[in-house]
């Protein structure tokens, strides 16, 4: 029972840690930044669009935020856990009596509370747009979204250990997992081909969308616009992010626990 | 943050070739601007799955990217184009794969029969009006309002009244199953009838529209009743 509590303790910590790494980094600036730019955006659309503005702008803005978000967040997580390779701080933590699952939980954590405060001054600036239950149900969909970011931008800064290869395989596998419907559907004509070629592209797409969650049903923009959201959606889009987080932070601490640091 | 060394630190080299530099960029924009200021045509609109790639899954963001990119066609580089210079099957193409994208927006729709519709060319009039009568059947109970507007442009700016009143016939005959469509969209048929000197067909369909109860307003009946009768007077003043 002390043992847990010492790990809670130690998270907790590590939390703060990173909370004050994303405060050095600039990330609240970048934030302000973008939120800056999603106003210039929204004054931009005013002036642009003929009919259906508020739902446009609605649309867009929040594309674009939904966007921000993911770009800021999966950026931040890469550079954290690459620098503290890179610059030997993960010596310094693995030489202190810190178990490396706590070290990823209180990493996790930091990120968390980050996304979190994220999604709330994301919600100041719809608000303008839309008060009712479907800007919750995006902004929770959101947060589960960036929860999932956040576990695969540390698999891969944890697998790879330097920037570069870090948020390439992190943009590549957000844009997969976002077009991977798509594609599915896309395969579904090479099904009954006779040409082996069509088979092997048809089997490859289901077995990469079986290892993916489908981020294209998550924080749809017809919710906002056309109010088609439900806490159903929301329930199974939580389990999904549940089940992968689980996965994935497995996975990285599969790797982890391997590496001889 | 560290303070940063005064400016005469930098040798002269390197701010003589910043502004080299800078001014060698804008002189090529200012070249390239020329260069493309030569109208791009509209290219063929790609297939669903081609957009459903590129929407990265959130079709309703694309739909309304496309829409803003479509509307903004005719002023590019500086020139400012007529709707005379677009390619309207292509056009029409666009409009559909958009609705395609995103079923519930009406936005092509208003750009087909308020900005495309403005084109001095009856072919491409009558393109426009045919894709908005096409597009009515995909969703008649949200799309309704777009053919009244098809059978005024086909009435007033065609002068063509036969195709004027297949699109009121159509609403009639649709006005059944859509609740909120307003007595004036059912009772267009009439005044078309009216105008292409259909008297007697005239005072069939407000008998029709009356006794089957599709209009209900008192204020409305007493209207057509006062309608049928002029229309009967006028039909009688003709056979005399």
């Amino acid at each position: 029972m002390n043992s847990v509590l010492k790990n809670v303790q130690q998270a907790y910590v590590l939390a703060q840690y990173t909370l004050i790494e994303a405060i050095h980094s600039r990330f609240f600036i970048i934030l302000f930044v973008l939120i800056g730019l999603s106003i210039g955006l929204e004054l931009f659309l005013q002036q642009v669009v003929l009919f259906e503005k508020n739902m446009t702008q609605l649309a867009l803005v929040a594309a674009f935020l939904r966007i921000s978000a993911v770009y800021l967040m999966g950026l931040f997580v890469v550079s954290s856990i690459t620098q503290a390779f890179n610059q030997n701080t993960i010596y310094l933590f693995m030489a202190l009596p810190l178990a490396r699952s706590t070290y990823i939980l209180g990493k996790l954590l930091g990120f968390s509370v980050l996304a979190l405060v994220m999604c709330g001054l994301f919600s100041l600036l719809l608000l303008s747009y839309i008060d009712n239950i479907q800007l919750v149900l995006w902004l929770l969909s959101l947060y589960c979204e960036l929860l999932l970011v956040i576990s695969v931008a540390i698999f891969f800064s944890l697998s790879f250990h330097h920037t570069l290869p870090a948020l390439t395989g992190f943009i590549g596998f957000y844009l997969l997992a976002r077009s991977i419907h798509a594609i599915q559907l896309m395969s579904q004509g090479f099904q009954n081909s006779s040409q082996w070629s069509d088979l092997i592209l048809y089997y490859i797409s289901q077995c990469v969308a079986l290892l993916l969650p489908d981020l294209s049903r998550f924080t749809r923009s017809e919710w906002l616009i056309y109010q088609t959201g439900h806490w159903e959606i929301l329930a199974e889009l939580s389990l999904q992010s549940v089940i992968y987080m689980l996965l994935i932070i497995s996975a990285s601490l599969f790797d982890f626990y391997r590496k001889n640091l | 943050m560290t303070k940063q060394r005064h400016f005469k630190n930098i040798p002269i080299l390197v701010i003589l070739l910043f502004l080299i530099g800078l001014m060698l960029q804008i002189i090529w924009q200012l070249n390239n601007f020329k260069k493309n200021s030569k109208y791009q045509p509209l290219p063929d609109a790609p297939s669903q799955n081609i957009l459903n790639l590129q929407s990265f899954g959130d079709n309703i963001v694309l739909s309304r990217l496309l829409i803003l990119w479509l509307q903004s066609h005719t002023s590019q580089n500086g020139l400012y184009l007529s709707n005379n210079d677009i390619n309207y099957k292509y056009l029409t193409d666009w409009l559909n794969a958009i609705l395609q994208q995103d079923s519930h927006t009406q936005y092509p729709l208003f750009l087909a029969s308020y900005q495309y519709i403005l084109v001095k060319h009856p072919q491409k009039q009558r393109q426009v009006l045919e894709f908005i009568h096409q597009q009515f059947y995909i969703d008649p109970k949200r799309r309704w309002r777009w053919l009244a507007q098809a059978a005024v442009i086909a009435k007033y700016r065609l002068q063509d009244l036969p195709l004027a009143l297949k699109y009121a016939e159509i609403l009639t005959a649709y006005a059944p199953i859509i609740p909120d469509m307003p007595d004036w969209a059912k009772e267009m048929q009439i005044f078309i009838l009216e105008d292409m000197g259909e008297l007697a067909q005239a005072r069939l369909l407000i008998g029709g529209l009356l006794t089957n109860g599709l209009i209900t307003d008192p204020d409305e009946v007493a209207f057509l009743n006062e309608k049928l009768q002029a229309l009967e007077q006028a039909q009688s003043g003709l056979q005399e």
